[in-house]
């Protein structure tokens, strides 16, 4: 289209000598042969060095018609306050931003690299006041210097000052994702979660591939292949996921979405062909070595082998010494295990480890236990009742802890095998008082 | 006093202290681990193999660990395990365990005693164990069919439902449960437990009555079984 820059009478003022003029041509001749007579029946009107070059354009051959004039002009037309303002906020200085928007601002990586440099220039310079070498100056010495120059008794301490590395301050994980005018580089940025929804259309687009694929093999007569075997394998957790795919956190809700929609991937026939894809988001049970760690077997004044260890239960500690050809024998802070305990459930988990491999009357034991309900501290500081000395199952759970981790001396690791089945090689997890 | 506990506690230049702090409340058992986490089966005979199979399934999975109430004894009877929990009251297990001891001995005395006063033709009718008697009138409790309330256009509907073994448990434990606390404290509990036992062998008394109830709805009720499937 033609853009005539200027407003009709700017032939006629002769005041815009100094500006410059530009006038797209269009490919339309007939507009362009009126517009060549509109400036030359006016051309009187301007500057000399004007009117030279204006001739030079609009006389010259007809291939030139679709390139623009080669003056531009140098002041803005349409001058409404948004767009000024808008302006003025890409050309800021990053320096004097607020930081409580910080959550709103992506910082480049030119400018934590800045930073960084400024930063560890500070520290020299500190260390140099204090009058220490500047390469042997931690972090510690660091916040005890700054604590010392400037001593503030402020209870909050992030409004105390600091001086953090600025990977700590600005991180770096969080990168650019939008052009200096605002616009983001990912589709689906207004998603709040980019990467996961774009994989959910990637797994999409795969399954209607997979229909038109089935479709074409239907006429040719072809039957579908057995369903997809994956192996021994099982999905990723939430918590993998965060890590490795995304870069934030997922509710439950999300994260169940995702999996039946990879799930409906791999009941499609010729599931296949999109193995790879599937795989990323699959895994092996890669099992903790179940070696025996630092424990190690002692021979005695009796000449028989030893073991000691420690076990936990709520907040009982137990110290465990297992002695190989025993016959049998639990003693329990110096008395026998059947006056320790008086009740029967008690005794059975301290010997839940022999029962369950058929080892009765091979050891002997003797530990030592405090904590828990009828342990040393809740006597003295805890409520006056039910202390009559049967309540025990938190020392008895942990005894047996320390059985089952140093029975793993003197066993076959096939056998360690069933007992990490059976439950008797972890501490149990709860923490309920 | 403080001085001699840190000593017992000091292993290897490992210090524990037990202090107001480490005694803590955390919510919610079930959050303790994730959900990809398996129990162990609590039966003894699953580990009778010397060599567990390799790629198993249960190779490839985290298990949790064992309760301090799972022994795997020869004694173990699952029905019995729950029967437990069932009629705990205050988490107070060692009085549990005492009702069913004394629960078995009233039913064997009671049994013994009919034994030496039948004939000898009667005398292989009568059940002496009171395992198979506990076992048995627990089968008779158990409903075969529960009711349940649909709404659907306004009205609420009374649809029969098929029924779970583990709901079937839970159905008969409780409703001989309901029974004994109905009863008076002054009478002992073993005695009660024992006569109700033996009533639901015999297919009498209120746990037999409160199944036949729940069948009765549900064949009167026949008509909107296709409101549910299942």
């Amino acid at each position: 289209m033609l853009y005539l820059v200027t407003p009709l009478n700017f032939f006629l003022d002769s005041r815009c000598y100094h500006k410059r003029v530009t006038l797209y041509l269009c490919n339309f001749a007939m507009w362009n042969h009126c517009l060549k007579c509109f400036a030359l029946r006016n051309i009187n009107s301007l500057n000399a060095d004007i009117q030279v070059q204006l001739r030079q354009c609009l006389l010259a051959p007809v291939t030139m018609v679709n390139k623009p004039i080669s003056l531009v002009i140098e002041r803005y037309i349409s001058t409404s306050q948004h767009l000024h303002r808008k302006i003025r906020l890409m050309t800021v200085d990053r320096d004097n931003v607020n930081l409580q928007l910080k959550k709103q601002v992506r910082y480049s990586e030119d400018y934590i690299q800045h930073k960084i440099d400024e930063h560890n220039l500070g520290v020299r310079r500190l260390a140099a006041m204090m009058g220490e070498d500047p390469d042997s100056f931690t972090n510690e010495d660091v916040k005890k210097a700054i604590q010392y120059l400037f001593p503030s008794s402020l209870t909050a301490k992030p409004a105390r000052p600091q001086m953090e590395h600025p990977s700590v301050v600005f991180p770096a994980k969080i990168k650019l994702q939008a052009n200096k005018e605002g616009r983001p580089h990912h589709y689906l940025f207004y998603t709040r979660q980019p990467a996961l929804y774009g994989l959910m259309h990637e797994a999409y687009d795969c399954i209607l591939d997979l229909h038109s694929y089935a479709d074409k093999m239907r006429k040719m007569g072809q039957r579908p292949p057995k369903p997809l075997d994956l192996g021994l394998t099982h999905w990723l957790s939430k918590e993998d996921i965060e890590k490795e795919v995304l870069s934030s956190k997922i509710s439950d809700d999300l994260y169940n979405q995702f999996i039946t929609q990879i799930e409906r991937l791999v009941e499609e026939p010729y599931s296949e062909k999109y193995k790879d894809f599937i795989m990323k988001f699959r895994r092996k049970l890669v099992q903790r070595e179940l070696s025996t760690g630092t424990l190690e077997k002692e021979v005695g004044k009796d000449g028989r082998e030893f073991v000691r260890c420690q076990g936990f239960r709520k907040t009982a500690r137990a110290d465990v010494k297992l002695i190989a050809n025993g016959s049998g024998k639990i003693t329990i802070n110096g008395k026998p295990m059947q006056e320790f305990f008086n009740i029967i459930a008690d005794r059975e988990t301290v010997v839940t480890p022999f029962i369950f491999l058929g080892i009765l009357l091979r050891f002997d034991v003797e530990a030592t236990v405090d904590g828990g309900f009828q342990g040393n501290w809740m006597m003295l500081h805890g409520k006056q009742y039910f202390h009559d000395g049967t309540r025990k199952s938190a020392m008895a759970g942990a005894i047996r802890y320390g059985i089952s981790s140093a029975i793993r001396l003197f066993i076959s690791p096939e056998q360690i095998e069933i007992m990490r089945r059976g439950g008797l090689i972890d501490i149990i997890f709860k923490l309920v008082c | 006093m403080a001085h001699s506990l840190q000593r017992l506690l000091l292993v290897r230049n490992i210090q524990w202290t037990i202090t107001k702090q480490s005694i803590c409340v955390i919510p919610a058992l079930n959050s303790s681990y994730n959900k990809t986490f398996v129990p162990p089966n609590p039966d003894p005979k699953f580990y009778k193999d010397d060599v567990p199979a390799k790629d198993d399934e249960l190779s490839q999975k985290n298990i949790k660990p064992a309760p301090s109430d799972q022994t795997y004894s020869c004694f173990y009877d699952h029905e019995l395990h729950r029967f437990e929990k069932i009629v705990l009251r205050k988490g107070n297990s060692v009085q549990t365990r005492q009702l069913i001891w004394r629960t078995f001995e009233e039913i064997k005395c009671i049994q013994l005693k009919k034994y030496n006063a039948a004939d000898e033709d009667e005398k292989e009718n009568i059940e002496l164990n009171p395992l198979k008697i506990f076992h048995q009138a627990l089968d008779n409790a158990k409903p075969l069919v529960d009711v349940v309330s649909v709404s659907k256009g306004g009205a609420s509907y009374r649809v029969p439902v098929s029924v779970n073994p583990n709901q079937q448990l839970f159905f008969a434990t409780k409703s001989i449960r309901e029974e004994l606390w109905k009863g008076k404290p002054k009478n002992a509990a073993a005695l009660r437990l024992a006569k109700e036992l033996l009533a639901a062998y015999n297919n009498e008394g209120g746990a037999v009555k409160r199944k036949l109830d729940l069948h009765k709805e549900a064949h009167a009720n026949r008509a909107y079984a296709n409101l549910l499937h299942g």
